[in-house]
């Protein structure tokens, strides 16, 4: 508890102007000449929460979490922001590219491998939307490019070459850099991947804490166990439409899960703190393919 | 005391910007003593600084030295140097642009067929199609390659765009397919030229060079395209840094990445079009300048920019500087050829170094 009285504090500290919620109304997709990707979703971001969007390979969650950062328009539907200092809501595609990004925050799946650039400089491009074109970097930006890599626990990392790091260690200066940009929302598809079990936790921790702070945190998982432990939300979105929306309990049972994923899932629970356990493949299958 | 970042930064930035100006400057200053003419430059400057470039000049000169002076320094060695300044840093800052909209480090401004489409219009106009082509301070000549670069341009562009939104990849192919088309073309021109004066100019010209006697509005033929070009990318450079990471990426931090795109493609390959056009297709100067640039001045667009257009220019200057002067053999060299034997081993070297 005290530790995360004393994030909260970090963060007041002129980090977060103010926060913001993120809903997709009745948001329907589809690129131009093809079929539906998606029909009807109503999502929301809700800052102080980390809500994780899970689904089956194909189903839409890049391109729904792409409509959400603005960088693709819906074909019905709107993306919404509200403040949380109660003023009134506004259309996300109204803003400007650069007051968008101010607000919003997104760290794409693929992120390409820039050529020569040190980890200082990459977390410096989460900079981007507070500079102007003649505009170096000044002694704020330093501090809190300093307070985003301790942060992401990457600080001794800074001057070394970004693609000499492990893909762990990328992914969390990637995160840095999307902490420097400061915004209150932050939407990340599939962040984890790349971690292993141990990088997963802490990373994992670090942004259950961030979204305490008061951040509204949307992640893309596959891991569903990672869903289920972390998540404050999560949304199930399979075939087009978001299937279930509620804490990992509601959400990942094994009618929806093996509805959504197919039937070679089994959900069980944890027994000490009855949290969902996702598991690949059944009992029956995993015992028949073994030698005996 | 530990010198702070931000002052680390903009002393680094003063820095470069301040060498690379003071190398154009340099060069500058020293290209009018620098020709194949042996004139006395100090007391034909003097006059000119006195009497202006266009002037009368004093009467005890007699009208053949008058002449000789003012062809000499300003046409062959003044205009001729602010040519290749022009030339130098258009070439260098558009390739810098298209090697980062493109995030490809071997693309140069020749790639997109822009040089080779304007070498198939250059000898249509030198064997005789098209010979009513003058318009303003342009020749036939230049009008014909501008035309088939801007030609060269839509219609990579149309291709490009097919699949609705502009595919960087499919532009790049459409562009290398472009040149390789227009290079077999110019094989068979010159398989069916019937004038062998024709073949010569036009080798003349396919090799590029500031090798012509230049008057002041030469200079229109090719500020109008570079600074443009120029101005535009320069402006947009700062929202190249996040392109590094990829066209999602960039668009999470706010770049608008089609505009930016589509602004450098279009006015870049213009000012190259014009650029060619002008002093024929030099090489080597918009590829290995970014590259050489970047080594020295690290990963910030715009100050890659910036140190580009400097070196750029001045690169171009001093290896023209160089040929004109015909210290080998006592010919005049092409200065691309010039351009690559000096810059290669230098980038060489670069390479190495920053491989230790």
């Amino acid at each position: 508890m005290a530790a995360m009285s004393e994030e909260s504090r970090e963060d007041k500290g002129g980090t977060l102007d103010d926060s913001f919620s993120l809903t997709a109304q009745r948001v329907a997709f589809h690129y131009p000449g093809q079929e539906s990707l998606l029909e009807d979703v109503q999502l929301s971001v809700e800052p102080g929460a980390l809500t994780m969007l899970i689904g089956p390979n194909g189903a839409g969650k890049t391109t729904l979490m792409k409509i959400l950062a603005g960088l693709l328009q819906p074909v019905q539907g709107a993306v919404r922001l509200r403040p949380g200092s109660g003023g009134r809501l506004r259309d996300l595609a109204g803003l400007s590219p650069l007051a968008r990004a101010r607000t919003v925050a997104y760290l794409p799946q693929e992120v390409l491998p820039p050529e020569g650039h040190t980890v200082r400089e990459v977390v410096l491009l989460g900079r981007f939307p507070h500079q102007r074109w003649w505009t170096l970097p000044g002694e704020q930006d330093r501090k809190i490019v300093d307070e985003a890599l301790k942060r992401m626990g990457v600080a001794p990392l800074k001057d070394r070459v970004f693609q000499s790091l492990s893909g762990g260690e990328q992914q969390a200066v990637l995160l840095a850099g999307i902490l420097a940009q400061q915004s209150s929302l932050l939407l990340l598809d599939e962040p984890g991947k790349g971690l292993d079990v141990h990088h997963l936790a802490t990373f994992s921790q670090r942004l259950k804490r961030l979204a305490r702070a008061g951040r509204g945190i949307l992640c893309i998982t596959h891991d569903l166990n990672l869903a289920s432990r972390f998540a404050d939300v999560i949304y199930l979105l399979s075939d087009r439409k978001i299937r279930a929306r509620g804490r990992p309990e509601k959400v990942l049972t094994q009618a929806l899960v093996a509805e959504s994923y197919g039937s070679g899932v089994e959900v069980t629970r944890d027994a000490r703190n009855g949290l969902p356990v996702v598991l690949p493949g059944s009992q029956w299958q995993a015992r028949r393919e073994s030698p005996r | 005391m530990i010198m702070d970042d931000t002052t680390g930064h903009r002393v680094h930035v003063l820095r470069t910007v301040g060498l690379c100006t003071l190398f154009l400057v340099t060069a500058l200053g020293v290209s009018p003593f620098f020709g194949a003419e042996e004139v006395d430059t100090l007391s034909g400057l003097n006059l000119i600084l006195q009497h202006g470039f266009t002037g009368p000049l004093p009467g005890e000169l007699p009208e053949r030295d008058r002449n000789q002076v003012l062809r000499s320094i300003v046409s062959n060695r003044i205009l001729r140097s602010l040519m290749g300044v022009a030339a130098g840093a258009g070439l260098a800052v558009i390739g810098a642009a298209l090697q980062a909209i493109l995030r490809n480090p071997l693309v140069a401004p020749s790639t997109l067929g822009v040089s080779t489409a304007a070498a198939v219009g250059a000898f249509c106009a030198i064997i005789g199609f098209g010979s009513g082509l003058t318009w303003g301070p342009f020749s036939p000549i230049q009008v014909a390659a501008y035309l088939a670069a801007v030609l060269d341009i839509v219609l990579i562009y149309g291709i490009a765009r097919l699949a609705g939104r502009l595919s960087m990849a499919t532009l790049l192919l459409a562009g290398v397919t472009v040149n390789l088309v227009c290079g077999a073309l110019i094989l068979l021109l010159r398989h069916q030229a019937a004038n062998p004066y024709d073949l010569h100019v036009l080798d003349h010209w396919l090799m590029g060079s500031l090798n012509s006697l230049y008057v002041w509005s030469d200079l229109w033929s090719i500020l109008p395209f570079v600074l443009p070009g120029v101005a535009v990318i320069v402006w947009l450079s700062h929202r190249l840094n996040p392109l590094a990471l990829g066209d999602d990426y960039a668009a999470g931090r706010g770049v608008p990445v089609r505009r930016v795109r589509l602004l450098v493609f279009v006015f870049g390959s213009l000012a190259v079009a014009g650029i060619v056009s002008a002093v024929g297709p030099i090489g080597f100067v918009g590829l290995i300048v970014p590259h050489m640039v970047r080594r020295l001045v690290g990963t910030d667009q715009r100050l890659v920019m910036a140190a580009s257009l400097l070196v750029g220019g001045g690169f171009l200057l001093v290896c023209d500087c160089v040929v004109r002067s015909q210290l080998i053999g006592g010919v005049e060299l092409p200065v691309g050829v010039l351009t690559a034997l000096l810059g290669g081993p230098t980038f060489l070297y670069l390479l190495i170094r920053s491989q230790r």
